[in-house]
């Protein structure tokens, strides 16, 4: 269990997989009294197989971010199960959940925010071997801090600096690093490479993609950026509203989208190949609902162009129509192939 | 709206409305500033977007905010012009700033919730505009300001005006921004990245809403922003910044797809794109710190075809070899011959 080679699974087997997943948080009632649940992920089916990419793409309030604190124990979901391997998350006791938090680590969005500025590098690295003792013994710290700062392209020079003189791509790095640190087969990264620079994110992804490859880290990645999704993921799962409202491989997803929120959201996506004047632009209207009151039937009802009575009151399910493995939940899915746009 | 389009593209004889002439911003005392903006020439022409594009730190918001007269403490344009409606700004008092803030010059910032106050009604605040420059009376303000926030699109634009900016939502207040800076009409609105915080689909809603503006009162436009494929969406001129200085500038389609600098080249390439998965090829290194330059050419130390010359010698900024000199296609590199002869970099 102790070594790298052990732990990891065989490819494609099913590492993470998540059922009817709701979790949220609790606002005051209307009159200020009282609590009220609101369910940011309202009911989410996913599985994440080892040593791939399966990346959540979604805007503001669809309950991505929601869905990474869930599967990390950040946040207790209000329903559904999560299990990693043969354990289920929630009905685990502490020791396993410790145990299992092993495998399972997170990458945040901003890294000068989610490391203390003032601790050394090598010790932001080597905290998780304190947390969890037995991975390493405490001899060999010094030589594994150096071996993953080469793992992510930093100088060994940089253990002794502290987190407030690096940049932010050196920062993420040194995340990257500390992530790696427990040997996980799973890291969630929450928006990781969204707030740096286009020259930046390119050497993050590129790093990302070639620990991928060495390691066999699969990565549950959630990003709202399209273009970073499609160039890394294996599949890709559409949010919106707290639900799945497409799934499919990325090929499938992004050169056949059956959802209209998937096509709307594709062509919103600013190119380097549109031009002024273009007519790629979605016609989609209006801003995302409160998750505390969705609308009835179909959540995107309120802003699809092409919605129906039959939205208003039922919920479309999530099923596979056309090619294996690619699901919509639209009720228009079937007779409405792309439109290629 | 692509007729629009073309015509602009045609006519760029028209006289600039605001113009930066061999700008220099530095911070510290004077004589021995550090130099954060060095050199920069931008013209901005009634009904042209002009985008000004660079990573953080690049100075292109230093270069709006003197456009603006409003650079922060301890910064200042140490040489070079400022000029408004063929005006020099050098010595302008805050008197005379302020008149041409809102009738001539308008701006929209990135971060609406920091720019509006959060203690006054949205309505209020953008009704301020008239009240202070056109000195109407509360009633007219507010007829004229709801019907401002009616065109820029915010529903039920009566109630709304009593709604305070965290009512809003992220697009609705940077809707109430843009209708701020659009309400005496002015000549030049400067957007300094205006969707950065917003999402993919309220993003392509504002956009359309400031091109369609802009396009309808012939507007000089200056778009800031980080972000190529939002530039490459509204921009006919497109200004490339490094390290302080602009290293290319000319249309959208000569910058984008004949990029003759380096660091442009490297910017596009380091882009995912579809047509080209695998690797993604990154500019090695990073930018210098803010008035820490290296001798030579600021990109030297990252840039693939450096040589001797490129260590030593600041490269001027001249027109693009085999353009022509009428195109106004320009960058600032030893080797542009180079570089537009050579094919993108592989990807393995």
């Amino acid at each position: 269990m102790n070594t790298a080679q052990a732990s990891v699974p065989e490819a494609g087997t099913a590492l993470l997989r998540i059922r009817g997943l709701r979790a949220g948080y609790a606002t005051r009632g209307r009159s200020g009294f009282g609590r009220r649940r609101v369910d940011a992920v309202a009911g989410v089916d996913l599985t994440v197989h080892a040593g791939q990419t399966l990346c959540v793409v979604g805007e503001s309030g669809c309950g991505k971010s929601t869905l990474a604190r869930s599967v990390v124990g950040l946040l207790d979901p209000f329903a559904g199960s999560i299990s990693f391997g043969d354990v289920d998350l929630s009905a685990a006791g502490r020791r396993e959940r410790h145990r299992v938090a092993r495998d399972l680590q997170m990458v945040f969005q901003d890294p000068y925010t989610s490391l203390n500025p003032r601790m050394r590098v090598a010790d932001v690295i080597a905290e998780g071997w304190h947390v969890h003792r037995g991975v390493l013994p405490a001899g060999e710290h010094a030589a594994e801090v150096d071996r993953l700062l080469s793992l992510v392209e930093l100088d060994s020079s940089y253990a002794g600096r502290r987190l407030h003189e690096l940049s932010g791509g050196q920062c993420q790095r040194v995340s990257i690093a500390r992530a790696l640190a427990l040997r996980p087969k799973l890291i969630v990264c929450d928006e990781a490479v969204s707030a740096l620079d286009v020259s930046v994110r390119a050497q993050v992804l590129n790093l990302l993609m070639d620990l991928q490859q060495e390691l066999g880290v699969a990565y549950l990645f959630i990003s709202h950026d399209l273009d970073v999704v499609r160039h890394i993921a294996d599949e890709v799962a559409v949010m919106y509203l707290g639900t799945i409202v497409e799934h499919g491989t990325a090929a499938q997803v992004f050169q056949n989208p059956r959802h209209p929120y998937t096509r709307a959201l594709l062509s919103a996506a600013p190119s380097i190949h549109d031009r002024p004047g273009g007519t790629n632009e979605s016609a989609l209207t209006g801003e995302v609902p409160s998750p505390a009151a969705p609308p009835s039937g179909c959540r995107f009802r309120t802003r699809c162009p092409i919605a129906a009575d039959v939205c208003a009151a039922d919920v479309p399910e999530l099923r596979v129509r056309g090619d294996a493995d690619h699901a919509a939940a639209c009720h228009f899915a079937g007779e409405n192939p792309a439109t290629g746009s | 709206m692509s007729s629009t389009v073309e015509e602009v593209a045609g006519a760029t004889e028209a006289t600039p409305v605001a113009r930066l002439r061999g700008v220099h911003i530095g911070f510290g005392a004077p004589g021995r500033e550090r130099p954060v903006v060095r050199g920069v020439e931008l013209d901005l022409v009634p009904g042209r977007v002009t985008a000004l594009v660079g990573e953080s730190g690049s100075g292109k918001s230093l270069t709006t905010l003197a456009l603006m007269g409003l650079l922060p403490g301890g910064a200042r344009v140490s040489a070079g012009s400022v000029e408004i409606d063929g005006q020099d700004t050098a010595g302008f008092t805050d008197a005379q700033w302020r008149r041409l803030r809102g009738p001539k010059i308008a701006m929209v910032f990135q971060d609406p919730m920091a720019a509006l106050n959060p203690s006054f009604t949205v309505g209020w605040q953008v009704a301020e505009t008239f009240r202070r420059h056109q000195g109407v009376s509360h009633r007219t303000a507010r007829a004229r300001t709801i019907e401002l926030m009616r065109t820029v699109g915010i529903p039920d634009a009566e109630h709304k005006y009593h709604s305070y900016p965290h009512e809003f939502s992220g697009g609705m207040r940077q809707r109430a921004m843009i209708a701020m800076a659009l309400a005496l009409e002015p000549e030049v609105l400067l957007a300094d990245e205006p969707t950065t915080a917003l999402d993919v689909t309220v993003q392509a809603q504002i956009l359309r809403l400031l091109t369609t503006r802009q396009a309808e009162a012939r507007m000089a436009m200056l778009l800031v922003s980080h972000d190529l494929g939002v530039v490459a969406r509204v921009a006919q001129h497109v200004a490339v910044m490094y390290a302080g200085r602009i290293v290319e500038a000319g249309t959208l389609d000569e910058v984008y797809t004949t990029p003759a600098h380096p660091y442009t080249r490297g910017l596009l390439d380091a882009m995912p794109d579809p047509g080209r998965p695998g690797r993604l090829v990154p500019i090695e290194g990073q930018p210098p710190a803010p008035g820490h330059l290296p001798a030579g050419c600021a990109f030297a130390p990252r840039c693939r075809f450096a040589t001797e010359v490129c260590r030593t010698d600041d490269p001027a900024t001249l027109p693009v070899p085999g353009r022509g000199t009428s195109t106004g296609h320009v960058a600032a590199c030893h080797h542009s011959a180079r570089i537009l002869g050579t094919e993108p970099e592989a990807r393995s």
